[in-house]
C-alpha cells in the first residue's frame, strides 16, 4: 500500500493549519511529524485519516500488489479521544473492536500489552496509560496496514514505550505504514521526517 | 449484517449498563404520570378523560431527555472517528444507534405502564391497547429524534435545539397515538382504534425507513 499526500492544505475556519505539504509513504516506512503546539500535528493525521476534508491538495490511496499481505487496506487512528465507554471491559471493548474493524479477537492483544489481568474490570477503572495501551491492542486488532498514531507515548510508562516501538517497528517490517505524531522521538530509525514549523518534508 | 449485530450488542450494553439512561427515562416516565394527577385533582372522570394524552405527552417528553445523547456521546470520546474508518456507514450506524435507543428507552417504559396507568385512571380494560399504542408508535420517536441529534451534532447547545427542531416532526405521533385511545374510550368501537393503529404504524415504519438516510447523510456531511 502506498499513501500519497500531493500539495495538500487545510483550513480550519479560516485559519490555515496545514500549508502545502507533499510525502510518499509505501510499505515498510515509517513517517514522523514533529513541530510545536498548534503546528497541526493532529490536523495533519486526522486529514490523513479522513475526517477532516482537505481544502486544496489530493490524498491518494494505492492498494497493495501484494495479495498475501498480512494487513487489510485500510487504516486505523490513534488519537487523543481512545472512544473508550467506561462500563465496557477491555475484553468486551477488544472483541467488539476487532470484530468489528479486524478479523476477530485474539487473546494475544490484551497479553501483548499487559491488560490480561484486568480484561474483565470495567475500564473506567483504567488509568490514562492503561486506557492507552488498550489504544495500541486495538491498533494490533485491527490489522489495517496505515497506522495513524496521534502523540501515542503520551500518558505511556517506558515500558510500553520501548514495547510501542517494538510493535511499530513488526508493523512496518511485515509491510505496513506508520505515520507517527511525536515531540520526542522514541523510534531509532524513520524513513521520512516532516517537519510543520519549517514547512520541510526530509527523508 | 455480522457487523451490524455487534454493533447493536454494544450499544445495547452501553445503554443497559447503570449509567445508562434508560433508569433516567423510566424515572421520569414515572415521576410525570404519578405527578401529573396530583396537579389535575382527584376527579376520576376527568383523569381517564385525557389520560391517553397524559402518557403520550410524557412519552414525547421522555423521548427529548435521551435523544441528546444519541450521538453527541459518541462523537466527543472520538467513537465516531473509529466508525468513520470502520466497515459500517453513517447510515447503518443511526439504524442501528436508533433501533438501540428504542429497545433502552421506550420498552422498559412499557413494562411499568400497567403500574402507573393506576394512577392516571386509564379504564383497565384499555391497558392492550395503551401498550399497543406505545409498541407501535414509539420507534418513530426515536428514529425521527435521531434526525435532531444529528443535525445538532457539533453545537455547544444541542441539547436545547434538539427540542425545538424535533417537536413539531412529533406531533403526528402524538395525535394519532393519543387519538386511537381516545377514540376507544370515545366511541367504543374497535374498528376506529385500528384504523388510526394504521396510521401510526406507517408513521413508524417510514420514519424507520427514511430517517437513517437523513441522519446518517447529516452525520457525513456535519463532519469535521
Amino acid at each position: 500500500m502506498v499513501v500519497r499526500v500531493l500539495s495538500a492544505s487545510c483550513k480550519r475556519s479560516g485559519y490555515t493549519v496545514i500549508d502545502n505539504i507533499s510525502f510518499e509513504l509505501s510499505s515498510g516506512q515509517i513517517g514522523l511529524i514533529s513541530g510545536s503546539n498548534g503546528s497541526g500535528k493532529t490536523s495533519l493525521l486526522r486529514m490523513v485519516a479522513g475526517l477532516i476534508p482537505l481544502t486544496s491538495g489530493n490524498l491518494l490511496f494505492s492498494p497493495s500488489i501484494d495479495q498475501n499481505s498480512e494487513h487489510s487496506d485500510g487504516l486505523f487512528l490513534l488519537g487523543h479521544s481512545l472512544a473508550i465507554k467506561d462500563d465496557i471491559s477491555p475484553e468486551e471493548d477488544i472483541k467488539f473492536w476487532s470484530s468489528l474493524l479486524g478479523r476477530g479477537y485474539h487473546e494475544d492483544v490484551l497479553l501483548m500489552v499487559g491488560l490480561s489481568n484486568l480484561k474483565k474490570i470495567p475500564c473506567k477503572y483504567l488509568s490514562q496509560g492503561q486506557k492507552q495501551r488498550l489504544g495500541i491492542a486495538r491498533l494490533i486488532a485491527s490489522n489495517k496496514s496505515l497506522w495513524l498514531l496521534d502523540e501515542p507515548t503520551s500518558s505511556l510508562d517506558k515500558t510500553a514505550s520501548l514495547l510501542l516501538k517494538e510493535i511499530i517497528e513488526k508493523h512496518t517490517k511485515s509491510g505496513g505504514i506508520a505515520l507517527i505524531s511525536s515531540h520526542i522521538n522514541f523510534l531509532d530509525k524513520t524513513d521520512i521526517k516532516i517537519d510543520l514549523d519549517s514547512n520541510n518534508v526530509s527523508s | 449484517m455480522f457487523h451490524l449485530k455487534i454493533l447493536l450488542l454494544k450499544e445495547l450494553k452501553t445503554s443497559f449498563s447503570l449509567r445508562g439512561s434508560y433508569i433516567l427515562s423510566l424515572a421520569f416516565f414515572s415521576i410525570s404520570l404519578i405527578i401529573l394527577p396530583i396537579g389535575i385533582g382527584p376527579d376520576k372522570s376527568i383523569l381517564s378523560f385525557i389520560s391517553p394524552g397524559l402518557i403520550w405527552v410524557s412519552l414525547i417528553l421522555t423521548s427529548l431527555l435521551s435523544l441528546n445523547s444519541l450521538f453527541h456521546e459518541d462523537l466527543m470520546d472520538g467513537t465516531l472517528d473509529l466508525y468513520k474508518n470502520s466497515p459500517l456507514s453513517f447510515i447503518e450506524i443511526s439504524f442501528i444507534k436508533s433501533l438501540s435507543h428504542w429497545i433502552s428507552n421506550f420498552l422498559p417504559l412499557l413494562l411499568i405502564t400497567p403500574v402507573l396507568s393506576l394512577f392516571i385512571g386509564l379504564p383497565s380494560n384499555l391497558l392492550i391497547y395503551i401498550a399497543l399504542s406505545i409498541l407501535i408508535g414509539t420507534p418513530s420517536l426515536s428514529f425521527i429524534g435521531s434526525m435532531g441529534s444529528a443535525l445538532t451534532l457539533t453545537l455547544k447547545q444541542h441539547n436545547l435545539l434538539i427540542p425545538l427542531i424535533i417537536f413539531p416532526l412529533f406531533i403526528p405521533t402524538l395525535i394519532f397515538g393519543s387519538g386511537a385511545i381516545s377514540s376507544l374510550i370515545f366511541t367504543g368501537f374497535e374498528e376506529v382504534f385500528f384504523r388510526q393503529m394504521n396510521i401510526l404504524l406507517g408513521i413508524s415504519g417510514l420514519s424507520l425507513v427514511i430517517c437513517p438516510f437523513i441522519s446518517g447523510f447529516i452525520l457525513d456531511s456535519n463532519y469535521d
